[in-house]
């Protein structure tokens, strides 16, 4: 598990009670643990904690499906940022 | 009990295979489904279409005629069971889908009275909700795999086993005042209540909101509520009964999804709720997007901030923009603000809709003058006849037909209503109406020596629910626990979203909890953050 899995993991531990079984693998839709309110305040919290700011087109799905999908969608930006500084 | 596990075994009933039958007329919206005795007859006249689509649900198109011959499959399953009685309550357990509108009308076809649940109920509620109603059947989808309680056998239908026979009727023997259905809501005092409508209250309803939305045959509405809901219910009937069709597509949880899907299937309308609003223009979601199928939107179930009311209006233009208001005791609809007077009357809830008429009266039922607060009341057809197994079925009317809709409201000089509050703690969550004492029960139940107050606040343009606690010497307690039940058991809209411990209430001049003061604190909290 990275650093934006892990973090990301304990935001919803912290907000929706997961099961311990619940890993960054897990469905986050099929699951359910995953509604509009919840939503919204992951990509607040996303924007917060990493700096990183999702248009309407990112808030999707597919990148939504698991704890490693959305982290993988974050560290890719965080990536990107930092090239155009370099 | 049983339960019906429904299914079509032939999906794809592409629009344009349907047979063609007679082209016989086709309720419109002039010509007054107001004046028809039941549902099931008005349905049955809508359906006689030729091939047009009911229900797109993303890539299968259902046509009218394989609805109306699969609620006629539904209708006749009914009328052989040994068990089942005209004027019998049928649970309809379902998802908005095809099978949904079969089952609907299907039970109406047979005499029955739909009781529609939503599929993710908490298990007490339904058991609660069974034992009072015994059904004698719930039906459900083949496909859905929530487990049905206390079921002692299980039955399947293909909805499209046998065809329609050509001189089939609707030989239905309900009249006007009989009851069609019960909306099952949550009460002034915390316990489910079941709001009984008569045919006459459903068809009134859906006359007078087609007479102020422009829904006609050729609409293709984005259907996002669920149908289970009173708001959902008035979206099925009026344009089921126009002949329109809906649209099954989309995500509410993703915004972006339902702009998509608006544009996919050029939906002519979208009706949603307000947290799903504040979503789309939060994420911008309907930024440079060209929706030219669009005719109009409408929210209801809770307020939309005027602000954002006015943003979204200029957004979608030359789309209209409809507010409205309503509740479950009203059927669904009392009052709309035509979209030229949104900026006039930032706020309001609008003016009365046709056939419906509202006031604002004090404590000794006196009409009060425009800007003065009191309590709204509402009169007209779609007044529902009274709460299920009530005792005294109408006590919420008073004798001459007024329904207390428990909100405080004032109204100005052109006759636009405000609303300011309501006299109970209910509290409106995405078009979902919640008793604090609900949760408060469930934490109780499962934390026995527990103490909980569950208060309302707002925040990202949406209700949230913030849940006290106050644990007992031996007690101990920890959030996390406490949210695991929670997401294991409510509805995701029932689950609060801030977890608070108190060593002891604040407490009114009564003794009360003090959920005034509670709330306060929740505002200042959410001012910091924000």
């Amino acid at each position: 598990m990275n650093r934006t899995e892990a973090e990301l993991l304990g935001f919803l531990q912290d907000r929706a009670g997961l099961d311990a079984s619940f890993d960054t693998g897990s469905d986050l839709l099929a699951s359910g643990v995953l509604d509009s309110m919840l939503l919204i305040e992951l990509v607040l919290y996303i924007d917060r904690v990493f700096g990183v700011v999702f248009t309407s087109d990112d808030v999707a799905p597919a990148n939504f499906r698991t704890i490693e999908t959305l982290a993988a969608v974050v560290d890719q930006r965080l990536d990107s940022c930092q090239r155009r500084v370099a | 009990m049983e339960t019906l596990r429904i299914r079509f075994d032939q999906p794809t009933i592409a629009s344009g295979t349907a047979p063609s039958i007679s082209k016989a007329s086709v309720l419109g919206r002039d010509m007054g489904i107001g004046s028809v005795r039941n549902v099931a007859l008005a349905f049955w006249r809508s359906s006689t279409a030729d091939g047009r689509a009911s229900l797109i649900d993303e890539d299968l198109c259902f046509s009218t005629f394989a609805v109306r011959t699969a609620a006629w499959n539904v209708r006749r399953y009914l009328l052989s069971h040994s068990n089942y009685r005209p004027g019998d309550l049928v649970v309809l357990r379902m998802k908005n889908s095809a099978e949904y509108l079969a089952a609907f009308y299907g039970v109406l076809m047979a005499d029955g009275v739909v009781v529609p649940i939503a599929p993710q109920i908490e298990e007490d509620r339904w058991r609660r909700i069974c034992q009072s109603c015994r059904p004698p059947v719930v039906i459900t989808r083949s496909r859905d795999t929530e487990t049905m309680g206390p079921s002692l056998r299980f039955v399947d239908l293909d909805l499209m086993a046998d065809p329609l026979p050509p001189d089939a009727d609707v030989d239905t023997q309900r009249s006007d005042h009989d009851l069609a259905m019960i909306l099952f809501t949550s009460g002034s005092t915390g316990v489910p209540k079941g709001v009984m409508l008569s045919h006459r209250n459903l068809l009134a309803n859906s006359q007078s909101i087609l007479e102020y939305l422009p829904i006609v045959r050729d609409d293709r509405a984005l259907a996002v509520l669920p149908w289970c809901h009173a708001f959902g219910n008035s979206i099925l009937l009026t344009h089921s009964l126009v002949g329109a069709t809906m649209v099954l597509a989309g995500s509410v949880t993703f915004p972006v999804t339902i702009v998509q899907a608006l544009k996919a299937h050029r939906a002519t309308s979208l009706s949603a709720v307000p947290e799903l609003f504040s979503m789309l223009l939060r994420f911008d979601s309907l930024n440079d997007v060209r929706l030219p199928d669009l005719r109009y939107m409408s929210v209801a179930g809770g307020a939309l901030a005027p602000e954002l009311a006015c943003q979204l209006a200029e957004r979608i233009a030359p789309a209209r923009f409809y507010v409205m208001y309503g509740q479950t005791e009203a059927t669904a609809r009392l009052a709309y603000l035509p979209p030229e007077q949104l900026h006039r009357h930032p706020g309001s809830i609008g003016r009365a809709i046709p056939g419906v008429q509202l006031r604002v009266v004090d404590d000794a039922n006196r009409e009060v003058p425009p800007g003065q607060a009191g309590r709204l009341m509402a009169r007209g057809e779609n007044v529902m006849l009274g709460y299920w197994k009530d005792g005294i079925p109408s006590a919420a009317r008073s004798q001459d037909g007024w329904l207390d809709t428990g909100d405080l409201a004032t109204v100005d000089a052109d006759g636009y209503f405000y609303l300011c509050g309501r006299r109970s703690l209910l509290i409106k969550i995405q078009g979902h109406r919640v008793h604090p004492l609900e949760i408060e029960e469930f934490v109780r139940g499962h934390f026995p020596g527990v103490q909980a107050a569950v208060i309302p606040y707002e925040s990202i343009g949406s209700t949230r629910l913030a849940l006290f606690i106050v644990t007992g010497q031996r007690q101990s307690v920890d959030d996390g626990e406490i949210r695991r039940v929670c997401r294991h058991w409510l509805p995701p809209y029932k689950i609060p979203t801030q977890i608070h411990f108190l060593d002891h209430w604040p407490l009114n001049d009564a003794g009360k909890i003090d959920r005034v003061a509670l709330s306060r604190w929740l505002d200042s909290q959410q001012r910091r953050v924000s």
